[in-house]
């Protein structure tokens, strides 16, 4: 249960937006060799507002909020990885529909982000105009199929 | 309201609507079309934007219940497996098909004669072959000659690239001795009527921006416009009206503003779908016709088909590029295609080639498989998916049961009021055991081209976009809803042209037969025009 004083407003405050930063880096964390970033640096705010899914990713928050302080006595950003993954593990069952949403909005923002599709061999485009080359392909792989003969019924 | 009587009135302008307003439009008739949808914009197509992954799960989503457009209508699909897939608009779904495009085969309209299911066909591949032609030549369809799977098909463009993925599959159903063709695509691979060709931008089930996906907005209709045929958009049809004789006289419709209209006609075609179709007759009651109009034989909505899809994933340790290309169209096999009893069912299915998804749908599917997750190991897991991924879709003919319908819902309704379809849908004994056989069959190929991890399941949830069987046609009155060439045996000036009439499912997708039918009926109407108005 949410505390009286906790609600959903316009904006999230400082504490909710370090949750958020830590929660989206435990979802897609920066990859060891440095070449993909985090999910924390792709924009997810702006995607977050533009998107009008503020509202229920803000309530998400507030059950994070709240139940790393009651276990741990401290915020989210503050626990060691394992503390994180204790916490985030025992909330997934709990609140399945929000970590879902946000993990699909995750990767909806992760993967149309340049720096992202760059790091993936992707040109940070959209498909058109230019397209893509695709090749031909060996059609003679199709001469057993043609020697088998008939295949249909009259 | 109008008072202008027109010769033709034809509701829906999808891909039936559409061959069948091209095909009359040849003639003095005048004609008009009512669409509920719009004209589509190609230039605001998803290609055309970054997020192009984010509108695929929204705005162009295949689910109408998820789209919710204007355009839309809601359909209760809570009691089926199978979730309907759809499109409103000029074009209707050929706006977001993949442009898979392959005929049925002759056995396929004889198959009470053959395998003694269902009933055959009252028309025959042989009838309808010269519209098969003539609608290949005015889509523009690619593929290849001398399919064995196939009585000859000439006049095709070549086919679409097979990609290194497409190689990579091929590779394997020949280690297994199977049959695989180049699919046959509504998709040009050279300019064509004036339209350049595909540069494979790859989602063309949100609409292609290019214009090298055959859709009917960019095929048919611009010659039918030319030649004089009145399209009218974001007109949703509520009923046909019948006079005294029990003859159509027209319909009511709401116009964008949602104002109620008539419009007059001396003869009605209803191009609606194997949903819309049936919703539209049934929500057409009179004192003469008290259970839905054209419905004595009380088939209306009944026998719906819908081709259980089976879905079949390989993973693959090299990087094919599987991501590139169009995505429904690079090969097909059709070794399990014609019946052989020893498999334990009769009739069978196609396994269609699906090119791998864009990144997003690759995360977006590999967590909800619990094939990527969260933290450290993200990165791994998802470059060892995209690009390396094969699909297949098993396409398991189904047969006509009546359990399997379309009703009119109780309460749900569109924007309009107008009551909304409710579907009730089973998977028959016969089509579990073929889907099984599929995905079977489907995991087999997969190994044989070197895939380390196959996945298969089904029937796949929303994959529901073939509506088909319920209004079927036939020679007798009592088993059947239209006659021989789509004229309702019930009311002599109404016709049916969409895949609502098909006898039986086939084990191929759709829209060349829907659209060979719908240009053959347009020609025996024009043949029997004489006796038409009396």
């Amino acid at each position: 249960m949410l505390k009286e004083d906790e609600s959903v407003s316009d904006n999230l405050t400082e504490e909710q937006e370090r949750t958020l930063n830590a929660l989206l880096n435990l979802i897609i964390p920066p990859s060891e060799d440095g070449k993909m970033p985090g999910a924390a640096d792709v924009g997810f705010f702006d995607h977050m507002d533009s998107h009008e899914i503020r509202p229920w990713i803000q309530e998400g928050l507030l059950h994070v909020v709240e139940e790393s302080q009651a276990t741990y006595g401290k915020e989210l950003s503050a626990l060691n990885g394992a503390e994180q993954g204790q916490l985030i593990d025992s909330l997934r069952g709990r609140f399945r529909q929000f970590f879902n949403g946000l993990t699909t909005q995750v990767i909806n923002c992760y993967y149309q982000h340049d720096d992202v599709l760059e790091a993936i061999g992707l040109e940070a485009r959209p498909p058109f105009p230019n397209g893509y080359p695709v090749e031909e392909g060996d059609l003679a792989l199709l001469e057993p199929v043609f020697l088998r003969g008939k295949i249909y019924r009259d | 309201m109008s008072e202008k009587i027109v010769d033709v009135l034809i509701i829906g302008a999808g891909p039936s609507g559409a061959a069948a307003a091209w095909s009359l439009s040849k003639t003095d008739l005048s004609i008009i079309c009512l669409e509920q949808g719009g004209r589509m914009d190609a230039s605001d197509y998803p290609s055309t934007k970054r997020h192009w992954e984010f509108l695929h799960q929204n705005e162009y989503h295949a689910s109408p219940n998820v789209r919710k457009l204007p355009a839309d209508y809601p359909i209760n699909d809570k009691d089926s497996p199978i979730a309907i897939a759809n499109f409103n608009a000029v074009g209707g779904g050929t706006i977001i098909y993949s442009g898979h495009f392959p005929r049925f085969h002759p056995s396929d309209f004889r198959v009470r004669t053959l395998d003694g299911v269902a009933s055959d066909w009252p028309v025959s591949y042989a009838q309808l072959e010269p519209f098969f032609s003539q609608n290949d030549k005015m889509m523009g369809v690619s593929g290849l000659s001398d399919d064995p799977a196939y009585p000859p098909i000439e006049g095709l463009l070549p086919p679409v690239p097979l990609g290194r993925m497409g190689e990579t599959i091929a590779k394997g159903f020949n280690k297994l001795n199977w049959h695989w063709w180049p699919s046959y695509s509504a998709i040009i691979t050279r300019p064509y009527g004036g339209r350049e060709k595909c540069t494979n931008l790859g989602p063309c089930d949100t609409g292609c921006a290019q214009g090298g996906k055959s859709s009917v907005d960019i095929t048919y209709w611009p010659e039918a416009l030319r030649n004089g045929v009145e399209l009218k958009t974001r007109c949703r049809v509520r009923e046909i009206t019948v006079n005294d004789s029990g003859r159509a006289t027209g319909v009511i419709y709401y116009d964008e503003s949602g104002s109620e209209c008539r419009q007059k006609a001396r003869i009605v075609i209803v191009a609606c779908n194997g949903v819309g179709t049936p919703r539209l007759l049934l929500n057409s009651r009179s004192p003469y016709f008290p259970e839905g109009l054209a419905n004595r034989s009380g088939l209306v909505g009944k026998n719906l088909m819908l081709h259980p899809l089976g879905f079949v994933e390989g993973v693959f340790d090299e990087p094919i590029k599987s991501h590139l290309g169009p995505q429904g169209c690079c090969i097909l096999s059709q070794q399990f295609y014609e019946t052989d009893t020893s498999r334990g069912f009769v009739r069978g299915y196609t396994m269609q080639i699906l090119r791998g998804p864009g990144p997003i749908e690759t995360a977006l599917s590999g967590v909800a498989l619990r094939k990527i997750p969260w933290g450290v190991d993200h990165h791994r897991a998802f470059a060892s998916r995209f690009g390396r991924t094969i699909g297949m879709g098993v396409i398991v003919e189904d047969l006509p049961e009546l359990h399997n319908s379309v009703t009119l819902d109780s309460s749900l309704v569109d924007s309009n009021g107008i009551p909304a379809p409710k579907i009730t849908y089973r998977l028959s004994e016969n089509s579990k055991k073929m889907l099984a056989h599929g995905l079977s069959r489907g995991k087999e190929v997969m190994q044989a081209a070197g895939s380390s991890k196959v996945l298969a399941f089904g029937p796949a949830r929303n994959t529901g976009w073939h509506l088909m069987g319920t209004a079927r046609m036939g020679t007798d009155p009592k088993e059947s809803v239209v006659n021989e060439w789509g004229r309702s045996h019930d009311v002599s000036n109404l016709f049916i042209v969409d895949s609502s009439i098909f006898v039986t499912a086939s084990g191929v997708n759709p829209v060349s037969t829907m659209q060979a039918l719908a240009l053959y009926i347009a020609d025996r109407l024009k043949k029997n025009l004489t006796n038409l108005w009396n």
